[in-house]
């Protein structure tokens, strides 16, 4: 009983120290502030303890307020080379990105998504789009058909400067400097990524981060 | 004395700037500078790191101005002052004779005038400036993050919404941290009342 009532009491303390603070700031509902002013009617321990905490803030709030010994200013020189450079950087990185992602996707589109398998360039299309358009074998320059989209004919006529009638190409000729450039954009965004994360660990300035 | 700027003037400073115009920037800084530079003074506790993190702060918040989306601009400023603060002190921690030095040398800083009424002769003066040295010491005696909070609310005066806001914690460690603070600076005084001069001392 005796013990019990002592803890209780132990406890209401605690209570009310640790809410002397919101209490200060008027931050406590109705309730929790009636049952603190109750018991700092009663407690003259926690009543003392509130006046010196009072005091200390009281104090506190009035400190001066030391002003800036110099005039504050950023400097251009302070700003101008490393903010520049910074984006820079980092919107290059993010382009050479976007770059490989779009040149890796055409390629994967073109290749029918084997990346070993020889590409497809349908080299009898080039007349034969010439041809349903009307136009005469001499005039048409045989360009070499983007898409392979055009359906090679039955009968292909030969071609003086199409290479229509020849085995069919060598594996991937194409596909090799493609995908060189698909790896050096690849590395590129890499290490451009990574110099941006380097240059911003040694000098980025505080503050920014979330 | 600084005065506020009316808000579409701070408004048109903040486009300016936002566009790369570091005059702006810089005519907008000088209405905050003795707020922005006191709350590192005090986080810091001495004038030379207080210089530092607020050069710091004032260049990235140049550089990262197009990330500020409205509001309050002060508490803005007032976020990336005490981010610089706290990067100063890591860096501090790392070079320990800095923090010897903040200890043992005596600041000799352009205190203002004790603002408690009433303030009346010499005597008063240098019974408040007795008093302004041991609350500053009070505040260096607490851990980094319960003197931040007792900083931002006590004297600059925010609110634990704002102070929330500026350190990106919830409400709620606002308020542990700042409870804290004060009874843990309240001990300070406490602890070093002969110091204190007869009239001030604390209850």
């Amino acid at each position: 009983m005796t013990m019990a009532f002592f803890r209780r009491n132990i406890d209401e303390h605690r209570w009310v120290q640790e809410r002397l603070s919101l209490y200060l700031d008027g931050r406590l509902d109705p309730d929790e502030r009636a049952r603190v002013e109750a018991h700092l009617r009663a407690c003259v321990s926690c009543a003392r303890s509130w006046e010196t905490l009072a005091w200390t803030v009281r104090a506190v709030r009035a400190l001066p307020r030391v002003p800036a010994p110099f005039p504050l200013a950023v400097r251009p020189e302070q700003v101008a080379p490393a903010s520049l450079g910074a984006s820079t950087l980092r919107w290059a990185a993010w382009a050479m990105a976007a770059a490989f992602v779009l040149l890796l996707g055409l390629d994967l589109i073109v290749t029918g998504g084997r990346l070993a398998a020889p590409t497809s360039e349908a080299t009898p299309a080039g007349p034969a789009i010439a041809r349903q358009r009307g136009l005469s074998e001499q005039a048409a320059p045989s360009p070499a058909p983007l898409f392979g989209l055009a359906v090679p004919e039955a009968t292909p006529t030969p071609a003086p400067m199409a290479p229509a009638a020849t085995p069919p190409p060598a594996p991937a000729p194409l596909a090799s400097p493609v995908r060189f450039l698909e790896l050096a954009l690849l590395l590129g965004a890499i290490g451009l990524l990574a110099l941006d994360r380097w240059r911003g660990r040694r000098g980025r300035p505080p503050g920014l981060r979330g | 004395m600084t005065l506020p700027l009316p808000p579409a003037d701070e408004s048109r400073l903040i486009e300016a700037a936002r566009s790369g115009d570091l005059e702006a920037f810089n005519a907008l800084i000088r209405r905050y500078q003795d707020r922005l530079y006191n709350l590192a003074y005090r986080i810091m506790g001495d004038h030379d790191s207080a210089a530092d993190a607020v050069q710091e702060a004032l260049i990235a918040a140049f550089r990262g101005i197009r990330s500020f989306r409205g509001g309050s601009f002060q508490a803005w400023l007032a976020r990336i002052v005490t981010n610089a603060c706290y990067d100063e002190l890591r860096r501090r921690r790392r070079r320990p004779q800095a923090s010897l030095e903040a200890l043992f040398v005596v600041d000799q800083g352009p205190e203002a005038e004790w603002t408690l009424p009433p303030v009346e002769g010499p005597e008063t003066y240098v019974e408040n400036r007795e008093l302004a040295e041991l609350l500053h010491q009070a505040l260096q005696s607490l851990p980094e993050d319960q003197r931040v909070v007792l900083v931002l609310a006590d004297v600059e005066g925010y609110s634990y919404e704002e102070i929330a806001e500026i350190l990106r914690v919830p409400v709620g460690t606002v308020k542990s941290r700042l409870s804290r603070a004060r009874m843990r600076a309240r001990d300070f005084l406490l602890a070093h009342r002969e110091l204190l001069p007869g009239i001030r001392r604390p209850p």
